[in-house]
């Protein structure tokens, strides 16, 4: 079917023998519809409508909550997000198989619902989700007390599953990859930390744009069960709250150091900041000193600092991301997303 | 980096992604978007993920940080410029007589496929055949390089230097010339390369100098010992 030539001349002239296809001509341009700003606007707030009610969904909550009360699924798994979309309510797979680090009803659970949550934890976006969908005037559920109930139940969940370590998603079950993450939370929070959690961004702000409302709604001065302890009093959602959070940063803080590629320590940092923006309101206790630990981790993430543990910068003189110190392979990766 | 720097404000960040983006302004130019808004792309040789050509542009060709960062997309640019055009031709790089030994002096051969320094996404067995084989068609051609091809004869996946490719089958070298390779590359047993930022300008630099000096070996170790890059956001 095909004939291969090869040639010294500066333009290639087929032989006459060769069939050639007709040129290709192209047809007038379509006339496209116009479309005004506002018509622009008003698609984009009901697609974005659309996606807060089918964020809904994505919880035990509400209707779903209620189903998965008919499967005996406990009672403090209540507001785990359900990030694989089949939010299946009871553990399957390696999750129900008979494993011995699943040996206790928590862990088993537990790790079902940290692996709902998706991989690195995309699924708190939602927590994201809702609180735009709560705060934004244009949304269906502006000022909907059903978006605060999502989050807080959502916080008191993932604060009985953080480790020590400030991460969710624990060592792989046996024989499995990270996508099938182990329990680190309560009651034997563990110390378990390795590689990047990237979702944990959007939970610190999304709950950081209505700490202002949980506020006012009295919701942080309620008591929750934060670590399935029953040897330890509840405690308040604030100080619930203010641990995971202080867990978080020190996670972070830990992190942007220990990577030494660009767009990885920017991500850590992204989360880092998120987290900071939280503490600022809700633990300002210790700023002075969170202020400077913020800015001289960002510094390094950014190429100012030389990376204390791989003592290379992430970043070239002329701003350009790098990997290991000396590969800009990522371009704009590093840059800006 | 501009994403810390608006949420942050920190000065020096600020500063600092103000310089990234006038740096990356250098592979990016401006089009129209299929509404006809103006928007930017990328020159395609950033990527190593897209890699489907480049712009052509000669302010790209002419930019220090091509020239600096991206040895194979040059290379073909090289090489069509002096294929189409043949005159002006492109202009004599020393350092280009140098580069291919580099890619040699990284290798490491061993039982399996042979490794090779890391290069972004690539892995510890990503092999560097493509600025090879355009080294070779630009006229820089030495046994080294052909026993380097030759070890990795038998990858065909090599993006733009398939030998089975309409590029490969012109460029690559044949078996025949392939089964002439060295049973090692004639080059001395160890190099040691320094980092940009301690060179002078005619890219030497003394041993010890660097902030960056450490052999590329050692960061190929390390690497290796923390598990790659697993798990990672890229």
């Amino acid at each position: 079917m095909y004939r291969v030539y090869t040639h010294l001349d500066p333009f290639f002239e087929p032989p006459p023998q060769e069939t050639q296809g007709k040129p290709f001509a192209l047809g007038a341009p379509r006339v496209g519809k116009k479309v005004d700003v506002q018509q622009r606007l008003d698609h984009w707030r009901t697609q974005a409508n659309t996606g807060f009610r089918k964020a809904r969904e994505f919880q035990l909550f509400g209707e779903r909550w209620e189903a998965a009360k008919t499967k005996d699924v406990p009672e403090w798994a209540r507001g785990a997000l359900l990030g694989r979309g089949s939010g299946s309510f009871t553990p399957s797979g390696p999750s129900s198989e008979d494993i011995e680090v699943l040996n206790e009803d928590t862990k088993r659970w537990g790790s079902h619902y940290i692996r709902q949550a998706d991989s690195q934890m995309l699924a708190l976006r939602y927590i994201e989700v809702y609180a735009h969908a709560y705060c934004a005037e244009w949304s269906i559920y502006y000022r909907d007390n059903e978006m605060l109930e999502r989050i807080v139940a959502a916080f008191d969940f993932y604060s009985r599953a953080q480790g020590n370590s400030g991460r969710f998603m624990g060592p792989p079950l046996p024989g499995k990859d990270m996508n099938w993450p182990n329990w680190l939370g309560g009651p034997n929070r563990s110390n378990f930390s390795p590689g990047l959690e990237v979702g944990q961004r959007f939970f610190w702000d999304g709950v950081c744009m209505v700490l202002p409302y949980l506020e006012l709604g009295g919701f942080l001065e309620e008591s929750i069960d934060d670590d399935l302890d029953p040897g330890t009093p509840k405690v308040s959602r604030r100080e619930a709250y203010t641990r995971m959070v202080r867990r978080s940063f020190e996670l972070y803080f830990r992190q942007v150091a220990q990577c030494s590629i660009a767009n990885q320590m920017i991500h850590n940092v992204l989360a880092m900041n998120s987290a900071f923006q939280v503490i600022r309101i809700i633990d300002p206790t210790g700023s002075a000193e969170d202020v400077r630990r913020m800015e001289e981790i960002a510094e390094i993430a950014a190429g100012i600092g030389r990376n204390p543990v791989w003592q290379n910068y992430s970043y070239s003189p002329d701003g350009m991301p790098l990997e290991d110190g000396y590969d800009a392979n990522y371009g704009q990766g590093g840059l800006c997303s | 980096m501009t994403e810390v720097a608006a949420l942050t404000r920190y000065p020096k960040i600020v500063q600092k992604a103000r310089l990234g983006m006038a740096s990356y302004a250098h592979f990016v130019y401006l089009s129209n978007d299929s509404e006809g808004y103006r928007t930017r792309r990328n020159a395609e040789w950033i990527s190593a993920r897209i890699m489907q050509g480049f712009s052509g542009l000669e302010r790209n060709f002419l930019s220090k940080y091509a020239a600096k960062e991206l040895v194979s997309q040059y290379l073909l640019f090289r090489l069509a410029w002096n294929q189409a055009l043949a005159t002006p031709a492109a202009p004599e790089i020393p350092m280009l007589d140098k580069v291919g030994d580099y890619f040699v002096n990284v290798s490491y051969l061993n039982s399996a496929r042979v490794m090779n320094l890391n290069f972004g996404d690539g892995g510890l067995t990503a092999d560097t055949t493509s600025p090879l084989v355009w080294l070779r068609a630009n006229g820089y051609s030495k046994s080294s390089h052909l026993w380097y091809l030759y070890q990795n004869k038998p990858e065909q996946h090599h993006r733009d230097s398939d030998r089975t490719s309409a590029m490969g089958l012109v460029f690559y070298p044949g078996d025949a010339e392939l089964a002439t390779s060295p049973v090692a590359p004639d080059l001395p047993p160890s190099a040691l390369y320094v980092s940009p930022s301690a060179t002078t300008s005619s890219g030497v630099g003394k041993a010890g100098e660097s902030d960056g000096d450490e052999r590329p070996e050692s960061r190929t170790r390390r690497r290796a010992e923390r598990g790659g890059a697993g798990g990672c956001a890229k």
